[in-house]
């Protein structure tokens, strides 16, 4: 199978502009881009994708090991760029795919260019002089409540979401994001995000880096978003006047402005 | 609906339902909001409690004053509720406009956590900008404990399951060892002399019942048996494990290969008494070289005949008919045969798996006449060509071969054109 | 596969085990235990009627080998009759032809 039915990959967008990668982070897929996408594609060519084991990626190529590290997750976007032959590409991460993108890029170098990072965190957990927010402890917490979610999921948000016979495509497209997240994967995306340490990444950043972070983001503590900005030298950092982690979906216009005018910036 | 309110009221003529039904009209939307038996919250779009209800607020032992515009909804959540709010619940809600049945934990006051179930709508105004958000909140304690019964039954469920299967692949593992210790590992190199065999195992779980061996007298004489167990299982491994080791003893001690038939059917009634005999059929040889000729002398106790595939093409059948189950009886007769194999002829011995196999649409028996065309096409034949083509017919017979079946052909190599003898 | 019936009954000669269906591995225990439950005064006769034997496996045999093997036991003899081609078959191959006794009609057996 092809990596670009492998990873679901979609291109649209200005085919002569300067190709933007947009990479979701856990929880979702692809769609978190939907209100941002189309901003983005009037001047940029936008490149969509899910990780395997998301969304509508082909979910018999999900292996537990691989998906275990975020290197895996870095392979997925570079065999991506790779399919698309992409040259000096932006990549936009949002969430723990900003520490993907940041994995990702030293792999293939040639490939990205430049980073967006929107709401990164390089680590979850507290840990002597660092605050990431949350304590392993929580962590297990989230993992239950994926699982008591597991549950109830299918039979009642289905009928729920079916039932909104003006927007069919939102049906279709729980079924395939959430509803058909295999617990299993998604208690490995988990696992993986939440307890991964990616600090000492940082400093090998040399390209043109973005730091998109929210005025009050519920997952990363303000403390992750000046970290992040210290740890990567050159790079810029912008609050966004926005609450939660979700910036793509809370402040679209500021989220695709503030991207647009980093990509524009750039050489 | 109306009407039909107002039929009930004085159509049925009841005293006092009237004032009933006044009272329950009574009942203010503000009072069914505020006391209401679920929660209720409205939160701003960034998640800013707006409004909440009595209900909700008891339940988290918290005031108003405390909560509304201070606190978010996110802050009402355990911290593993709120990352999954942020991940999950949040955009969905945001793309979707609505949500509903989320299982999530709040923290109330006094310290206990409270399982909720939580449903979501976004308000947007006429021109479709989203504006705030409605929550109702459902005591999910019951549930909950119930799922987590569920839950942790599936997971027992699924450990069992597990272990069953890795029990199963170690039994089969250990079965396979054991069905191989009852065979020889490899056979052994005769001088002049092609040999081949094959065994097919019917099921993975099950030990089979059939062997064979080849193994050397002295310089000029090997010995040899094939033959089949009855039963399955462990118990028919043991007796052929017995079978194996008394047939090769007695042919070191007594190369008439009756003879050893006649010591293991002492051996068999000794061993097997009363109401569980336990018996086998077995064909048995000695193969004795002589120039360019090997002797072959062979018995047996209730075995299907052996063939011989000739250098020129002829099929012959050993036939050792009479000759008796072994085991069975104390005054059994065993019968011989002699031939000899010149170059080019191959001597093939088989259990009946292979002509007990059921094949065609009626399911009808393969049988001795159809093995013997079959080997009669085939001939002549190197003893290596004789198993390969007969595996790959036991693979055609598919799921018709319920029995395990070994094969053993011992073959004289033809000689070449350029060889020393031209034939014809 | 037809279910294994044993029916047994008692004539004048001595007695009957009609034996009825497949015999295989999975019964053939049945038919040895049925042999071993009937007391058969020495000098009479088992008759085992297998004219509605469909099938018979090794196991079969060796469960026909325990009754004949009881029978002598006790001081009784055992006849095969209406023996079926594909059993008979089995009987001549494993020389057991020359151990049991095989008859072709009943009724001559057993007085009815």
């Amino acid at each position: 199978m092809s990596i670009l039915r492998r990873n679901n990959v979609r291109v649209t967008g200005r085919a002569s502009g300067r190709t933007v990668v947009l990479a979701h982070g856990f929880g979702c897929d692809q769609n978190m881009w939907r209100l941002v996408e189309p901003v983005l594609a009037e001047n940029f060519r936008v490149v969509l994708f899910d990780y395997v084991g998301a969304g509508r990626s082909d979910l018999s190529a999900w292996e537990e090991e691989r998906y275990s590290r975020l290197d895996g997750y870095a392979r997925d976007v570079v065999e991506v760029c790779e399919a698309l032959d992409l040259r000096d590409a932006v990549l936009v991460g949002h969430s723990v795919s900003a520490m993907v993108g940041v994995l990702a890029r030293a792999a293939a170098p040639e490939r990205i260019g430049s980073l967006v990072m929107v709401c990164p965190s390089p680590c979850y957990i507290d840990e002597d002089g660092y605050r990431g927010g949350f304590s392993a402890q929580d962590i297990d917490e989230l993992l239950e409540s994926l699982e008591s979610n597991y549950l109830g999921w299918s039979a009642t948000m289905a009928p729920v979401i079916m039932g909104n016979p003006d927007r069919p495509e939102l049906g279709e497209e729980l079924t395939n994001s959430f509803c058909a997240t295999d617990p299993d994967i998604a208690r490995v995306f988990a696992r993986t995000t939440f307890l991964s340490d990616s600090r000492s990444d940082l400093g090998a950043v040399t390209v043109p880096t973005l730091i998109l972070e929210c005025a009050q983001d519920a997952i990363a503590p303000p403390e992750v978003g000046a970290y992040v900005h210290s740890a990567i030298p050159g790079s810029r950092l912008v609050t966004l006047d926005a609450t939660g982690h979700c910036p793509q979906l809370s402040a679209p216009e500021a989220t695709a402005s503030a991207i647009s005018a980093f990509v524009s910036d750039l050489t | 609906m109306s009407s039909a309110a107002g039929d009930s009221g004085s159509g049925r003529g009841i005293p006092g339902t009237d004032a009933a039904f006044s009272a329950l009209l009574e009942d203010s939307a503000e009072d069914l909001y505020e006391s209401a038996p679920c929660g209720y919250l409205s939160t701003l779009m960034d998640g800013t409690i707006a409004k909440i209800n009595a209900t909700l607020l008891g339940w988290l032992g918290l005031s108003r004053d405390e909560v509304v515009g201070r606190m978010s909804f996110s802050d009402l959540l355990t911290v593993g509720g709120r990352l999954y709010h942020e991940t999950h619940f949040a955009p969905l809600l945001r793309m979707q406009g609505h949500l509903g049945g989320i299982a999530l934990e709040m923290r109330t006051a006094a310290g206990p956590r409270l399982p909720v179930l939580v449903t979501s709508t976004v308000k947007t105004t006429e021109a479709g900008e989203p504006l705030l958000i409605r929550t109702t909140v459902f005591d999910a304690t019951d549930r909950r404990a119930y799922e987590k019964e569920l839950l942790r039954a599936r997971r027992a469920a699924d450990e069992a399951r597990r272990q069953a299967e890795a029990d199963r692949a170690r039994l089969r593992e250990a079965l396979a060892v054991l069905q191989q210790s009852l065979l020889p590992a490899v056979l052994p190199d005769i001088p002049g002399m092609e040999t081949a065999s094959h065994y097919h195992i019917a099921s993975d779980v099950q030990l089979g019942g059939d062997f064979y061996d080849l193994f050397p007298l002295d310089d000029d004489r090997f010995a040899f048996f094939l033959g089949d167990v009855c039963g399955k299982g462990p118990q028919a491994a043991a007796l052929t494990s017995l079978t194996r080791y008394t047939l090769r003893a007695a042919a070191l001690h007594d190369p008439d290969p009756a003879a050893g038939l006649s010591v293991l059917n002492t051996v068999l009634l000794d061993r097997y008494t009363g109401d569980d005999p336990r018996y086998c059929t077995a064909v048995a040889g000695v193969l004795e070289r002589a120039g360019d000729t090997t002797h072959v002398h062979l018995a047996s106790g209730g075995h299907p005949p052996a063939l011989v595939l000739r250098g020129d093409g002829r099929v012959d059948h050993l036939s050792t008919r009479g000759g008796m189950l072994i085991g069975a009886l104390p005054a059994a007769q065993f019968v011989s045969v002699r031939t000899a194999l010149h170059p080019g002829d191959t001597l093939l011995l088989y259990t009946d798996g292979l002509t007990e196999a059921r094949v065609g649409d009626s399911r009808e028996l393969y049988g001795d006449e159809a093995l013997e065309s079959f080997a009669a096409d085939l001939a002549p034949a190197s003893a290596r060509r004789v198993i390969d083509a007969l595996t790959a017919l036991l693979h055609g017979f598919g799921d018709g071969l319920g029995d395990d079946t070994a094969l053993l052909a011992l073959g004289l190599p033809a000689r070449t054109a350029t060889g020393s003898e031209t034939p014809e | 596969m037809k279910p294994l019936t044993i029916t047994a009954s008692h004539v004048p000669a001595g007695l009957v085990l009609e034996v009825a269906g497949d015999l295989d591995y999975t019964n053939a225990q049945r038919l040895r235990h049925a042999a071993q439950e009937t007391a058969l005064p020495p000098g009479r006769r088992l008759v085992v009627d297998l004219s509605e034997l469909e099938f018979c496996d090794s196991s079969g045999i060796t469960a026909l080998i325990a009754v004949r093997n009881h029978a002598l036991a006790t001081g009784s003899e055992m006849v095969l009759v209406a023996v079926p081609a594909g059993t008979r078959r089995l009987l001549h191959m494993t020389g057991l032809d020359q151990v049991f006794d095989m008859r072709d009609d009943p009724r001559s057996l057993t007085g009815r």
